[in-house]
């Protein structure tokens, strides 16, 4: 009786074997999908557009009111208040060099953006 | 002898089968998230043509000083004249460019524009295509500055910053 | 079954292969043992077919590659780049001009103006990007622009949406097969032109013959302006117009206005800050249109046969680059540049005081350079 249980047993082995093959074929596709989704994320994660948003307002705000103090603190109050309420993210911007700071939990981020007594001004374009 | 040998095989068969669903059952259920890895990819596209989107109605055609010492750009004006229909009129048009046979999706948006008044944050809604319901979306703001010469009765009037935040969804 | 072929088998195995293969038909269990699984076995094919062809994982991949390389040519300048403001720059030192012998120059392109303008694409580098003479291979741009070690096909278009224009870049796709896809609405700044009414400068008591364009540099670089709407003369196209020449012929006097030579003078400050004012420059050649003929100046006698008629118009486009300083005047830093017209004495109507117009947005018949907008597709598979 012994003999009957070997022959049959090829097909419990190909079974196996195919299981294996799509186990590993899984984790593959799996390891794949896993670099798909954390590049989306760290492109999503990271504040690129906010950051730049933001630099590009700051252009805005020192070219507009540079002559005008008053006006200008009021403008970058503005954009301090709102940004914590409505991006959960905290904004400094320090007139006169121009640097701006921004954190927003995840990502800090400190740039002089512009420093107008710097003899090399246009290295900040 | 005849009936042990018979069930053998069937059995074999059986066990083999049983051997690959469950293997195939493990395999799917860990690969479900094959799902969210495909819509983060969609909502990254979907963000960052909404940001290409407003920093491009944020630039003005060409230099031109009227009275103001700078060039006012469109999405300047349409805050300041308070008109949510030609900002979404622009901002759909603009949406809708492809080059390619690419299938867009139809994009739906809520533009929400928040300014502050003294020490209170105010919003209200710009414009918007339809109500957002359930859908999957994304947001893009973008800041903008604003003359104290508008016409827009919800906004103090003063030099002031507000932000305009666009939710965007596909469908 | 290899081993059914031995020669050591036991009598037990030489009876089963008899009533295997023998008998000439297969047992009925084995039969179905046999469906259960080849049942179960498509069954489960169907299932993971997803899984065997692997398509959206692939797609994923595509999409962040494509994503990457949209932000290399629309947020960055490209390398090597030099920095606004430094008007004294080299051929190989800003890409879109370097030549043919040095392309290794040529690291990255990039499409963008500066690093502080993000979108805003510059004319010239789109020119350069979309045409192939430089580089013929297209391995030579996915070394360039694509992030990325696998060898990626990929479709780069832009189309213009006001004038519909589309340059194309790579391999054709199939809009059926996968690929990742990235979309970017850009603007692209364009050429500026002057269009001189010569009837503001005629006098009625002449006493000069000459006439003046300026290009001044430190004017045209205006910081309140903002970046996106400066004019560097170097990087852009240069058009002068003059027009309506009729109106300042010299009503005395027999003779058509006739141009005697045109020169190039330039304003600046030597290395060892020294100012130098109307200094002529030995200019590279180039191309006036006279009443639509083309004549090509060079230096330092002009067109051949000088001495040319004019009777409507008189229109120059220096190509972009062309303002690119000799390399014997790149330590200069130039103030500003003028384009000198020459004309026959007695043939004009143009006095001394009012000849000379100023290349710069704002003045009349000065076309500024507009931001157009643009879509820009990469396709990446």
């Amino acid at each position: 009786m012994a003999w009957l249980n070997d022959e049959g047993q090829w097909i419990i082995l190909m079974g196996f074997i195919i299981s294996v093959g799509i186990f590993f074929l899984a984790l593959l596709v799996n390891q794949s999908i896993l670099v798909g989704q954390t590049t989306a994320e760290a492109v999503l994660d990271f504040p690129k557009s906010d950051i730049q948003d933001l630099r590009n307002e700051v252009w805005v705000i020192y070219s507009r009111y540079n002559n005008t103090p008053s006006e200008q603190d009021k403008v970058i109050r503005d954009i301090e208040v709102i940004s914590l309420i409505k991006k959960n993210a905290v904004v400094n911007i320090t007139p006169g060099m121009w640097r701006v700071h921004y954190f927003n939990g995840i990502t800090n981020y400190t740039e002089v953006i512009y420093d107008a007594n710097n003899t090399f001004f246009y290295f900040y374009y | 002898m005849v009936n042990t040998e018979g069930q053998l095989y069937t059995i074999e068969g059986i066990a083999a089968s049983v051997l690959v669903m469950t293997t195939i059952y493990l395999v799917l259920s860990t690969t479900t998230i094959l799902t969210p890895g495909e819509t983060h990819v969609y909502d990254m596209q979907l963000e960052q043509l909404g940001n290409d989107i407003l920093a491009v109605m944020d630039l003005n055609q060409t230099w031109v000083d009227n009275g103001y010492g700078y060039a006012k750009s469109p999405l300047q004006c349409y805050i300041e004249k308070d008109d949510g229909p030609g900002f979404g009129h622009r901002f759909l048009t603009l949406g809708k460019q492809t080059i390619g046979e690419e299938n867009v999706a139809e994009i739906n948006f809520i533009a929400i524009v928040t300014y502050r008044s003294g020490a209170n944050i105010n919003t209200y809604i710009f414009n918007s295509t339809r109500d957002y319901s359930r859908e999957r979306a994304v947001k893009v703001t973008r800041w903008v500055n604003v003359n104290d010469n508008h016409s827009n009765s919800h906004l103090d009037n003063r030099n002031q910053t507000v932000l305009l935040e666009v939710l965007l969804w596909r469908g | 079954m290899g081993y059914l072929s031995d020669q050591k088998m036991t009598p037990h195995h030489k009876t089963k292969m008899k009533s295997l293969n023998d008998s000439g038909q297969l047992s009925l269990d084995f039969l179905v043992g046999i469906s259960i699984f080849a049942t179960i076995l498509i069954i489960a094919s169907t299932m993971i077919s997803g899984l065997l062809i692997g398509l959206e994982a692939k797609k994923i991949d595509f999409d962040a590659v494509a994503y990457r390389t949209g932000v290399i040519l629309v947020e960055d300048p490209g390398e090597p780049s030099k920095m606004a403001f430094d008007l004294t720059v080299a051929e190989e030192q800003q890409w879109e001009f370097v030549g043919l012998d040095q392309k290794d120059k040529i690291r990255r392109f990039g499409l963008a103006l500066y690093k502080s303008t993000p979108r805003v694409l510059a004319e010239q580098k789109i020119f350069s990007f979309f045409n192939r003479s430089k580089f013929p291979d297209l391995s030579e741009y996915r070394e360039r622009i694509i992030a990325g070690d696998y060898p990626y096909s990929f479709n780069i278009s832009l189309r213009s949406l006001p004038t519909g224009v589309t340059y194309f870049l790579g391999e054709p796709y199939n809009p059926n097969s996968t690929y990742g896809y990235i979309r970017r609405m850009v603007l692209v700044k364009g050429q500026t032109m002057a269009t001189v009414d010569m009837n503001r400068y005629n006098v009625s008591i002449p006493d000069s013959s000459d006439f003046y364009v300026n290009i001044s540099y430190n004017k045209l670089l205006n910081q309140s302006w903002g970046p996106q709407y400066w004019i560097e003369p170097p990087k852009e196209d240069i058009t002068i117009n003059l027009g309506n020449m009729s109106s300042v012929k010299n009503q005395s006097s027999m003779s058509n206005v006739k141009l005697k030579n045109i020169k190039m003078t330039f304003d600046g400050i030597l290395l060892d800050g020294r100012e130098v004012t109307g200094v002529d420059l030995p200019y590279r050649d180039f191309v006036v249109k006279i009443d639509g003929t083309d004549y090509t100046f060079v230096w330092p006698d002009g067109a051949a046969g000088s001495h040319l008629d004019v009777t409507h118009s008189l229109n120059i486009t220096f190509p972009a680059g062309y303002f690119i300083p000799p390399s014997a005047y790149a330590d200069v830093t130039l103030i500003r540049m003028t384009i000198h017209y020459e004309f026959e004495p007695t043939t004009v109507n143009l006095s001394s005081s009012n000849n000379r117009y100023e290349y710069i947005p704002g003045n009349v018949g000065f076309t500024p350079s507009s931001l157009t907008p643009a879509v820009l597709e990469v396709r990446v598979w």
